[in-house]
């Protein structure tokens, strides 16, 4: 599993009452104060388009997306690069995981705790979608899911002590490498913070 | 540890050799680039004649509202062209010649804007797509892929020909003079790389349309700008074309004036090749905001332009390829893959009847339709990407276009596939009515990518979008269909100048801060391929515009005059009372009364001018000579990567190569019409560098000359591998030389 183009994608427990529009003054905030581990570049504003990426945060190894592909409100962190000094001691896929991890869990904690949100934003923590952005490294087939999986479940396993953890992969046969994964026992997201550390 | 399978190796096979090879010479260049060996400006224009753009913030500053801040890219100091960062995220611009794309490339160009950009694919004015915050790094292996599919960024973006576009209707349309997919296919191909177009002052850009009369082809404002026609010789139909020339929006728009009134198809190749050469031989070069063909065609006027274009014409070297498409003409056809029929009895659903009504044009082919796509500011996601290419591959086998208005149009569904087809685009989240209508914006991406862009364009179409769709019953039935366009600057990317309400980016300083506002452009037409240009009429504040928008359609409404065209209306009214119309709008409050005004649409930051950068729309003057000594860098670089893997062989024969590649480079500054033979190359090379002492160096007189002859005389025999390393010395010698001989020339041109 040679890539490091991982999106993992945390839903918003109730979505009813939140705005894309809100996310566009956070979103610029962070960038003024380069809020997180990353070169925080500019926002991009997708609020015209049905079914799509939202509002997206771009910076210069990720983009946080504030996600409405599907049709549900999301925090999308797509990562593409790994330049940040934080990530030189990456060397395997388990170290991976656990950082791509890290930067949506930071991200979406940040979210909920945002003045300007006050509050209202919950990410489920049970249930979220890991893709691998990478279709020559990572293709959509079932020996890349068992592949991925072989790494995943012992990941997931820390993350989720003594918890049944469901994986299921997403066979759509023109999409990329998409893995669900279900807790049936709601988590929140400062909990799997606290797990990951 | 096995080696990572890359696109290159994915791929090998599924490119022709000759793109293949193109884009390996530019997976080179970038290496070299890393590494310092390329000129700033040559690596630049290099990489935008393959349609790697800058984008906003790339010169490593962005404004956020309270200062400047420092983009700290990782790569520290390393650029990709003058002021423009290595790291920063850039735009890719993808041709696509007469928008005509199959599934596959749609679903290439998905997967592309997944890995690459940011899940967006966005269809431009000019039938391209432009996927943005690509890092150059990701720019071959993306290239690889559009080419395994069969697309080319080649020549996307730069001083060249651009896009080739053309109606988006052809071979369907009701009131077309023939097809004219055939003919924009082969000048397209034809003029990509073409010598006589590598040596511009500026872009060039040429659009085909079926008909006099319709907007579907915008020909008036293009450099090139041909207009199907027939005509009845000795009892057979002839083909050709209304041949217009010197068109373009910018700052200053020209209409396009007729060189000739019918060119017969034979001589549309050549007789555009002519145009090419003459606008490569007599175009500004140093004035770049005078270097457009418009503006040569206006110094000479049309008459001695015409003569020079006629007179270049009767000495070009025959070239097969003018004619050669016309004997597969059905080639690029596109055919139905099901039966036509009618559309089901009515009663449909109300959404369904008023998509019907604006996006659904019936082809003279009876039972058939084409089906526009809107799509909100240019814009459809990967996601949604994919679904229509299996949506066209379920309707009309796989084909669509993109349209100057952008948005996407299937063409060949059967109508009595019609509600099936607009369910299928519904659940895609693409089935949006209103086509050609005023909600259908037409926008250039302004502050939001562009470095150029003074307001927020897109910012500005998505509220105006947004209050139509709001207000869409409550229109008057005059209004919809007026069209609406807007640029983030003077340039006029979003085409404001043939909108009937057009709207551009300008700034207005009010005490101590800056105001975003759009100027208001009244009258212009974009029917008979933008058959005029409307008026400045007045700056008003952006937050404002919305406002102008609601005063200048009431007032159409209600005062029109029978079928009166809001052009007709406008210039009935006059720009006096419309200004005393807008007046009290352009009355800012004072920063302390209401900060809105202070900042631009969709974007919280105050606004400030101080992001704008370098534009590079007008690519960078680099000569033909510049390319071929790069070219020849690039080479003697190969031949000792070749050496150090023991390949003496081919080492020795790229260094040769290198070398021949250098003289030739030299021999265009003299003579354009250099062959690639090397008994030529030697020979003009002797006459004209050698025998006239102009390549003698001043200390070392014919010395790196020799090296040439000395090669070329020798060839490859009995070569070991110091002899070959010493050749790779001496081509490296001799590009220097070339490179000093070429700054003399310059240096002796500049005292003339």
């Amino acid at each position: 599993m040679d890539t490091l183009k991982y999106e993992l994608k945390f839903f918003l427990d109730d979505a009813s009452g939140v705005e894309l529009e809100e996310f566009i003054p956070v979103f610029h905030d962070w960038i003024q104060t380069q809020q997180l581990e990353e070169l925080l570049i500019d926002v991009a504003d997708y609020r015209h388009v049905p079914q799509g990426p939202g509002v997206v945060l771009i910076a210069h190894d990720a983009h946080y997306v504030m996600d409405l592909t599907d049709e549900r409100l999301g925090l999308l962190y797509s990562r593409r690069r790994e330049t940040h000094p934080s990530r030189c001691a990456i060397e395997t896929v388990e170290d991976r995981l656990k950082s791509v991890w890290h930067c949506a869990l930071t991200a979406c904690q940040r979210l909920a705790a945002h003045p300007a949100l006050h509050g209202r934003l919950q990410f489920r923590g049970n249930e979220l979608l890991l893709r691998c952005n990478d279709r020559l490294q990572a293709p959509n087939t079932t020996a890349a899911y068992d592949e991925l999986c072989q790494h995943l479940e012992p990941f997931l396993a820390t993350l989720y002590p003594g918890q049944r953890v469901e994986v299921e992969h997403i066979c759509e046969h023109t999409s990329r490498l998409t893995v669900a994964i279900k807790v049936p026992e709601p988590l929140d997201v400062d909990t799997l913070l606290t797990r990951l550390a | 540890m096995p080696h990572a399978l890359t696109w290159k190796d994915a791929l090998q096979g599924h490119l022709t050799p000759e793109l293949e090879e193109e884009i390996n010479i530019y997976d080179t260049q970038i290496e070299l680039k890393r590494q310092g060996k390329i000129d700033e400006r040559v690596f630049a224009e290099t990489r935008l004649r393959r349609g790697v753009y800058g984008q906003r913030y790339d010169n490593g500053q962005r404004h956020d509202g309270v200062g400047v801040q420092q983009l700290n890219y990782p790569s520290g100091e390393l650029t990709k062209g003058p002021q423009t960062m290595w790291d920063a995220p850039g735009m890719q611009r993808i041709k696509i010649p007469f928008g005509g794309l199959n599934a596959e490339q749609m679903e290439t160009l998905a997967d592309l804007a997944e890995e690459y950009s940011d899940a967006i694919c966005h269809v431009t004015t000019r039938q391209d797509f432009q996927l943005h915050f690509v890092h150059i790094e990701d720019t071959p292996d993306l290239m690889r892929r559009l080419a395994a599919v069969g697309i080319t960024t080649l020549e996307a973006c730069g001083n060249v020909v651009r896009n080739v576009t053309g109606c988006p209707l052809a071979g369907v349309c009701r009131d077309e003079g023939f097809d004219i997919t055939p003919y924009a296919h082969a000048l397209a191909y034809f003029l990509l790389g073409h010598k006589d177009t590598q040596d511009f002052g500026r872009k060039f850009k040429t659009a085909f349309s079926g008909c006099a009369q319709h907007a579907c082809g915008l020909t008036t404002m293009h450099d090139l700008g041909l207009i199907a026609s027939t005509r009845l010789e000795h009892g057979e139909l002839r083909r050709g074309f209304q041949f217009y020339v010197g068109g373009g929006l910018g700052a200053v728009p020209h209409q396009a004036q007729l060189l000739e009134a019918f060119v017969p198809a034979e001589e549309l190749l050549p007789l555009a090749q002519a145009v090419c050469r003459v606008f490569a031989r007599l175009g500004e070069k140093k004035n770049r905001a005078r270097a457009r063909l418009k503006f040569l065609i206006a110094k000479l006027g049309i008459e001695e332009f015409r003569r020079l274009v006629l007179e270049e014409r009767t000495i070009l070297p025959e070239e097969p390829r003018w004619t050669a498409y016309l004997n597969k003409l059905h080639a690029t056809d596109d055919q139905p893959t099901r039966a036509g029929g009618r559309l089901g009895p009515a009663p449909h659903p109300a959404e369904f009847q008023s998509w019907f009504e604006s996006n659904v044009y019936a082809q003279r082919q009876p039972g058939y339709a084409v089906v526009t796509v809107c799509l909100p500011l240019g814009d459809i996601t990967a996601q949604q990407m994919r679904a229509l290419a299996a949506i066209a591959r379920r309707y009309n086998g796989g084909r669509a276009r993109t349209t100057v208005a952008q948005n996407l149009v299937l063409r060949w569904i059967s109508q009595a596939d019609l509600p099936a087809l607009y369910a299928d685009l519904v659940a895609a989240g693409l089935g949006q009515s209103g086509a050609s209508t005023l909600a259908d914006i037409t926008v250039c991406p302004g502050t939001d990518t562009c470095k150029l862009g003074i307001s927020s364009s897109r910012g500005l179409a998505a509220e105006l979008r947004q209050r139509i769709i709001a207000r869409n019953g409550a229109l008057d039935a005059s209004v919809k269909p007026l069209n609406v366009k807007i640029s983030g600057c003077f340039n006029s990317c979003g085409q404001h100048h043939i909108a009937d309400i057009g709207f551009y980016g300008v700034s207005r300083k009010v005490g101590n801060h800056v105001v975003p506002h759009f100027q208001v452009v009244l009258g212009g037409q974009s029917t008979d391929n933008a058959g005029a240009y409307g008026l400045s009429t007045v700056a008003i504040p952006s937050k404002r515009i919305p406002e102008v928008m609601t005063r200048l359609t009431d007032l159409y409404a209600k005062e029109r005059q029978d079928h009166e065209t809001f052009q007709a209306f406008i210039k009935r009214t006059g720009k006096a009372r419309l200004r005393s119309l807008l007046e009290d709008l352009t009355r800012v409050p004072a920063y302390t009364e209401d900060r809105g005004y202070y900042a631009d649409w969709g974007d919280p930051r105050e606004y400030s001018l101080g992001d704008m950068g370098v534009g590079e729309c007008a690519g960078e003057v680099v000569s033909m000579t510049q390319f071929g000594l790069a070219a020849s860098e690039r080479q003697a670089f190969e031949a000792q990567i070749l050496s150090d893997n023991g390949d003496y062989h081919k080492a020795a024969s790229t260094a040769y190569e290198a070398m021949l590649q250098a003289a030739k480079a030299l021999i265009q500054v003299q003579y354009i019409d250099v062959k690639d033979d090397p008994e030529y190359v030697i020979q003009e090379f002797r006459e004209r560098f050698y025998d006239t002492q102009l390549f003698y160096d001043p200390f070392a007189g014919p010395k790196f000359a020799l090296y040439l002859f000395h090669a070329h005389d020798e060839g490859l025999a009995g070569l070991n591998p110091a002899a070959v390393r010493r050749r790779i010395e001496e081509a490296r010698l001799f590009i220097e030389a070339a490179y000093a001989c070429y700054n003399r020339l310059g240096q002796q041109q500049a005292l003339i």
